[in-house]
C-alpha cells in the first residue's frame, strides 16, 4: 500500500494542473518504480470539473528531473487502453524525484498536468 | 613543494555524472616559481548511494562506475596572473538489474583564469599571516554529451551539460606559509539554453609537509544548485571531502594520489560518489 501511495500522487501540488481542464493520475508497474528498469505507467485522465473519464485524448508525456534539470532523451510512447486509461512506458536513468509532465488534448480542449513520482 | 599542495587545496566537491562536472577552482595551479604545468589525472569514481530530497541516504538502483582522464595545462603569464585548461575524457559504466551499458565520450572543457592582485610576500610579509585575496573567473564549454543527446537508457553516455557555464570565485589564501591554506566562495551560472541555472559553491583546504618530498592536504567543499521546474526552483546540493598526498619525484616532476567522497550530511537529491585520483605533472 505504501508503495502505491508513493507513486499515485495527484497533480494538486503542481501549478500547471490548477487551471487545466484535465486531471491525470499515474500508477507504476512495477511498483515501486526503480531506475534502470522499464516502467509502464497507467495514466487515468479525467475532467477536472465533473470527474468524467476522458477517452480519445492525445497525450504527450515528458519525464523531467527537476533537481538535476534534465529529462530523458527518448520519446515516451503513449497508447490508449480505454475508459479514460492510457499506458506510457519509459526507463529512468536516475533515482530521485521526477515529474511526469502530461499534456492532454481532447474534444477541442488542451491542458497540462504534472504528476510527481519517486523513482527508487 | 607547496605548488603541489595548491591543486589539492582547490579541489572540488564531486558532482554527479549527469551534471557536466563540478566547479574546480583551479585544477592546474602554477606556483610563483613556475611558468607552466602539463599534466594528466585519472579519476576512478563509483556510486555509493544517493541522498533523497530530505537528506536520507538511499541505495542506488543503478550501479555506477567511471574513469575520467583529464589533461591539464597551466600557464602563468605574469606574477599576478595564470590560466588553467582542463580537457576530460570520460568512460562510464552503468548497470541495473536488467540493463548494462558503457560509453566513452569527451567531457566539458574548462578554462579558468586566476588573478592574484597582491603578491603575498610584498603585500603582507610572512609575519602577519593575513589572508591574500585572489579572483578566479572561468568558462565551461559544453563539449561533453548532454542528456538531451543521450542514446543510452541508463545515461552512461552523458558526460556534460547543455549550457555554457560562467563562474567567478573569490579566494582568500596563504600559499607560502608552513601550513598553506585556501578558502573560496563563488558562483556559476549556466547560460545558452534559454534558461539560467545558478549554483553557489564554497570550499577550503589546508596542507602541510608530511615528510621529505611528501606533502599532504585535505579539503572540504560544498555546492548548492537550482534547476527550474514546473513547481519553481528545485534545489540540489552536495558536499565533498578529499585527502591528497603528493610526492615530488624531481624538481620538475610530481605525482599525486587522492581519495575522496561525497558526504551525505549536506547532500540533497544527489548521487554520493567515491573517488580515487592519480595525477602526474611536469612543471617548468
Amino acid at each position: 500500500m505504501r508503495a502505491v501511495l508513493l507513486t499515485v500522487l495527484v497533480s494538486a501540488c503542481a501549478s500547471p494542473g490548477a487551471s487545466s481542464p484535465f486531471d491525470v493520475q499515474a500508477q507504476s508497474d512495477p511498483s515501486p518504480a526503480t531506475a534502470g528498469a522499464s516502467i509502464t505507467w497507467a495514466l487515468d485522465v479525467t475532467r477536472t470539473d465533473d470527474g468524467a473519464a476522458v477517452e480519445g485524448a492525445e497525450l504527450t508525456v515528458t519525464p523531467w528531473m527537476p533537481a538535476m534539470g534534465h529529462g530523458l532523451s527518448d520519446v515516451v510512447l503513449v497508447t490508449e487502453v480505454g475508459g479514460g486509461s492510457y499506458e506510457a512506458a519509459c526507463t529512468f536513468s536516475m533515482s530521485g524525484s521526477w515529474e511526469l509532465q502530461v499534456h492532454v488534448a481532447a474534444d477541442g480542449d488542451e491542458g497540462d498536468d504534472v504528476v510527481i513520482v519517486e523513482i527508487e | 613543494m607547496w605548488a603541489a599542495l595548491l591543486i589539492a587545496l582547490a579541489s572540488p566537491a564531486w558532482a554527479g555524472s549527469c551534471c557536466g562536472g563540478s566547479t574546480p577552482l583551479l585544477p592546474a595551479h602554477v606556483d610563483r616559481t613556475e611558468s607552466a604545468l602539463f599534466g594528466m589525472t585519472a579519476d576512478v569514481s563509483f556510486g555509493l548511494a544517493r541522498s533523497d530530497p530530505s537528506g536520507r541516504v538511499r541505495p542506488l538502483s543503478i550501479q555506477e562506475q567511471g574513469l575520467t582522464w583529464t589533461g591539464l595545462v597551466g600557464w602563468r603569464w605574469d606574477p599576478k596572473g595564470q590560466i588553467s585548461l582542463t580537457v576530460p575524457w570520460v568512460i562510464n559504466h552503468r548497470a541495473s538489474e536488467s540493463l548494462s551499458s558503457w560509453a566513452a565520450q569527451p567531457g566539458d572543457v574548462r578554462v579558468t583564469a586566476l588573478w592574484e592582485p597582491l603578491l603575498e610576500s610584498r603585500a603582507y610579509g610572512h609575519e602577519t599571516g593575513a589572508p591574500v585575496p585572489a579572483l578566479a573567473i572561468g568558462v565551461r564549454a559544453p563539449t561533453g554529451r548532454p542528456w538531451s543527446a543521450s542514446e543510452d537508457p541508463l545515461g552512461a553516455d552523458i558526460t556534460g551539460g547543455r549550457d555554457v557555464g560562467l563562474s567567478a570565485s573569490l579566494v582568500a589564501q596563504r600559499t607560502t606559509d608552513d601550513i598553506p591554506w585556501s578558502l573560496s566562495i563563488g558562483a556559476e551560472v549556466g547560460v545558452g539554453t534559454g534558461e539560467v541555472t545558478p549554483a553557489l559553491h564554497a570550499g577550503g583546504g589546508v596542507g602541510g609537509l608530511l615528510a621529505e618530498r611528501w606533502t599532504l592536504a585535505g579539503s572540504l567543499s560544498f555546492e548548492q544548485s537550482w534547476a527550474r521546474s514546473t513547481t519553481g526552483w528545485t534545489p540540489s546540493s552536495h558536499t565533498g571531502a578529499q585527502l591528497q598526498a603528493t610526492y615530488s619525484v624531481f624538481r620538475h616532476y610530481r605525482v599525486w594520489a587522492s581519495v575522496g567522497a561525497d558526504l551525505p550530511a549536506l547532500g540533497r537529491e544527489h548521487t554520493l560518489e567515491g573517488h580515487t585520483v592519480l595525477g602526474v605533472a611536469w612543471v617548468r
